[in-house]
């Protein structure tokens, strides 16, 4: 068993009281007093908690510094700052950016909860003065907007220096057992969020919905359709923040899925209540493409940049500077339709109707199994009929409508995923995920293809030099090449996926044998 | 991860003292910084008041499997470890004659850090051995510390050529003036002499008996007295280091 490493004080404690615990094998000295601020810090779906790691900012007299303890027994890595961070690309170079923007990707930074600490540093030394174990002798207090929140706690915390294991765990051996001492299990993470009304991974952007095979199907779907409805939401203010480009990501996905299951599971709920949504859904969905579509093109290209050498990237730098005004200006339409009476209006009813019972439709109250299984067979027959028939020159329109059956398909899946076997469910979506990729890869090469093409006169007349025309010539042409691979290889998946074994595994999920 | 190593042919020249300085200096910028003794004098361990005991001896820490974690030991400073020596490491060369390829050993012993540390900092004997062609291999950066006398000019002369041999293609040499006595004709004049030598490095140490309290308090100059002329020294040679391997200085 691992030894606890924390202790909450039961009474009073003191530095002296510790010492004498630990003499006359160890030496104690004691620093002075010191406050300090400690913001937590994660991605808005937990990348980092998720990890296993903390990034804390630490704000003690004039210092700054981040410090990230990553998972496992790793110990912790510190940075002075000198600058705001909101991503990890703008911490200093290093271990500590490497790790942290390993598990947080492109999403922002964000505050999650605060804790104003008192400490004091007791160091426990050997007979040359080297520190073997750090104890901190600390009173946590939850903050909330700047204020103390919450009881303080006071506790010993222990922390082992890397290489001085013996050490740590014979002091620990010292402290278990007191009667001032009680092993601490609780999380600062946890407490600091918990004032704010958050929880380590209260969102994620994943489907997890629970169903009952042969409970009727409104009720689940309903209970589907509840869950992206808040995920939905949990999006909105985010994307309006532009905090990062996953919330508007996440906000579209959950949109998408929810026509998904209104057009795919059409029959389960009453037609007539749900047929302004449909409508409505699409028009919202459409109403976020402008600006997502130009963070995906902005992310390539910068992704690109990075791969070229220093002259090629600075000829890039006027057609990125045109693409983030474009990019501000579509945003800035967005978080402005996202305000006014047509999307509240429709939140507000849409809520409504998923909380308020109502009679299904004609297909309502038929086992959800038996419902799911027969949709997501029609949509992967449907998906393998048009696949095949595409001829061996692709039309543009006709791989889009083949991702979007694609989709359907994958977001069926992810809705009854707890209906069936997760290893099998989880090997055919990762083979679906395939075709899906190559086709995504094909339409933005094609997409941006097209954009470049139809900025060439834009930039022109924005009066760039031709070293710009010149990069984007390089790049669409490299687009075009791209575009071909992903054809390519959307064949050879594809020819695997609709043949034979795949389909029999399908055949196998979805029988479901708990059913009457 | 940079490897950066300290060593010159002759003794007693400040090749510790730059080590831990720039090591503690690294670590307080964040980077995740290893100091690897590998003097069987242990003089950067005790500095960093750890203990140099390594179990089975240098030879046994060298074999292919051998991992280095787990002799690892952190420092009292935050992001700084410490590989620390001791008296075994003195048939060190012997060891490495043994072995296969001993000019790649120190480098492969390193390559599994790579992940774990942003900068290693190899503080040599001063001798020209297997060890010191195993460290050239190793190394990124070599620093050299000159006195800035004829006689250590003319050292300096043998470690380029010996670099140029047994070191990386890729490898920096980087001299750097040590122990600058500026009241000395010699010193001055040496220093002058060199200014126009576009490798050196332009931040000189002076000889300062500051740096020679390190013995005493055992803790690097730019931690206990960080505004004298030594400190601003390994910090202005540290910038420029960064500077000149950045690609600009
Ligand atoms: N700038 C300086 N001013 C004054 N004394 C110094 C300076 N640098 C180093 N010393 C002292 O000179 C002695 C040798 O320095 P140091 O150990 O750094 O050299 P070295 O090249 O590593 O020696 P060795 O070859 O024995 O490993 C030490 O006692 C040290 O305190
Ligand atoms: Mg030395």
């Amino acid at each position: 068993m691992v030894p606890p490493l924390r202790f909450v004080v039961v009474g009073r404690l003191d530095a002296g009281r510790i010492a004498a615990w630990l003499a006359p094998t160890w030496h104690v000295t004691a620093g002075r007093a010191a406050p300090l601020v400690q913001r937590y810090l994660d991605t808005f779906d937990w990348a980092l908690w998720r990890s296993g790691g903390r990034l804390v900012l630490e704000l003690e007299g004039d210092q700054t510094r981040m410090r990230w303890q990553p998972g496992g027994a790793k110990p912790a890595r510190t940075v002075p700052l000198a600058q705001e961070v909101r991503f990890a690309a703008d911490l200093p170079g290093g271990v500590l950016r490497r790790e942290v923007a390993a598990a947080a990707g492109l999403r922002a930074l964000l505050p999650v909860g605060e804790m104003r600490v008192r400490r004091k540093l007791l160091r426990v030394v050997d007979g040359e003065g080297k520190t073997l174990v750090r104890l901190w002798l600390e009173a946590v207090h939850p903050l909330l907007r700047g204020g103390p929140a919450g009881p303080e706690r006071t506790r010993v915390r222990v922390e082992p220096l890397v290489g001085y294991a013996r050490a740590a765990t014979g002091v620990v051996a010292r402290l278990q057992g007191r009667a001032e001492l009680t092993p601490d299990e609780r999380d600062d993470l946890a407490d600091a969020a918990a004032v704010g009304g958050r929880a380590p991974g209260d969102y994620s952007s994943r489907v997890s919905v629970k169903l009952v095979p042969d409970q009727p199907a409104e009720v689940a779907v309903r209970r589907i359709l509840t869950h992206l409805f808040a995920t939905l939401r949990a999006n909105v203010e985010g994307t309006v923040l532009d905090l990062d480009s996953e919330f508007l990501h996440d906000l579209r996905v959950a949109t998408r899925r929810t026509r998904t299951c209104l057009g795919q599971l059409r029959g389960v709920l009453p037609a007539a209540k749900v047929a302004s949504f449909v409508e409505e859904f699409r028009w919202l969905a459409g109403l976020t493409t402008p600006c997502r579509d130009l963070d995906v093109f902005l992310l390539e290209l910068q992704d690109r940049r990075r791969a070229l050498p220093a002259s090629a990237a600075a000829a890039l730098e006027p057609l990125l500077a045109h693409l983030r005004k474009t990019r501000a200006a579509a945003h800035g339409e967005l978080a402005e339709a996202l305000q006014p009476a047509r999307f509240r209006g429709l939140l507000e009813r849409w809520g409504k109707l998923l909380t308020r019972p109502a009679r299904g439709g004609k297909e309502g109250a038929l086992p959800i199994v038996r419902v799911a299984r027969a949709r997501v067979l029609r949509a992967y027959r449907r998906l393998v009929r048009r696949g095949l028939a595409l001829g061996p020159e692709p039309q543009v329109q006709a791989m889009h409508q083949l991702r979007i059956d694609g989709k359907k398909l994958r977001y069926l899946l992810e809705f009854f995923a707890s209906l069936w076997e997760a290893e099998e469910t989880t090997v055919f979506v990762g083979q679906l995920k395939l075709v899906q990729d190559a086709l995504g890869a094909y339409h933005d090469a094609w997409l941006q293809h097209e954009r470049l093409v139809a900025l060439g006169d834009e930039i022109l007349a924005a009066g760039t030099g031709a070293s710009t025309l010149l990069a984007m010539g390089r790049l669409i042409a490299d687009l075009e090449r791209r575009r071909a691979r992903e054809a390519e290889s959307f064949f050879c998946l594809f020819a695997d996926f609709s043949a034979r074994p795949v389909r029999a595994r399908l055949m196998r999920l979805v029988e479901y044998a708990g059913v009457a | 991860m940079r490897v950066i190593a300290v060593w010159t042919i002759k003794g007693g020249v400040g090749k510790t003292a730059a080590a831990v300085n720039l090591a503690y200096l690294s670590a307080t910028e964040g980077l995740r910084t290893l100091l690897w003794d590998l003097d069987p004098q242990g003089a950067a361990s005790f500095y960093f008041r750890v203990r140099a005991k390594v179990k089975g001896g240098g030879g046994k820490l060298l074999r292919r499997s051998a991992d280095l974690r787990p002799l690892v030991r952190g420092t009292d400073v935050e992001n700084l470890d410490l590989l620390p020596a001791d008296f075994s490491y003195r048939r060190l060369d012997l060891e490495l004659d043994a072995r296969k390829d001993p000019e790649e050993r120190l480098a492969l012993k390193l390559a599994p850090l790579a992940d774990e540390y942003d900068a290693v900092f190899l503080d040599c004997a001063p001798s020209v051995s297997l060890v010191s062609e195993s460290v050239l291999r190793a190394a990124d950066v070599l620093l050299v510390p000159v006195i800035p006398t004829t006689l250590s000019l003319r050292g300096l002369e043998q470690v380029r050529a010996f670099a140029a041999k047994a070191g990386r293609q890729s490898l920096v040499v980087l001299p750097f003036f040590s122990m600058v006595d500026r009241r000395k004709t010699m010193h001055r004049d040496a220093v002058e002499l060199y200014g126009a030598d576009a490798q050196f490095l332009r931040t000189a140490i002076p000889m300062a008996s500051v740096v020679e309290r390190m013995g005493v308090r055992r803790a690097p100059v730019v931690a206990y007295a960080p505004s004298s002329e030594a400190a601003r020294g390994f910090c202005g040679l540290w910038a420029e280091l960064n500077a000149r391997l950045a690609g600009g200085g």
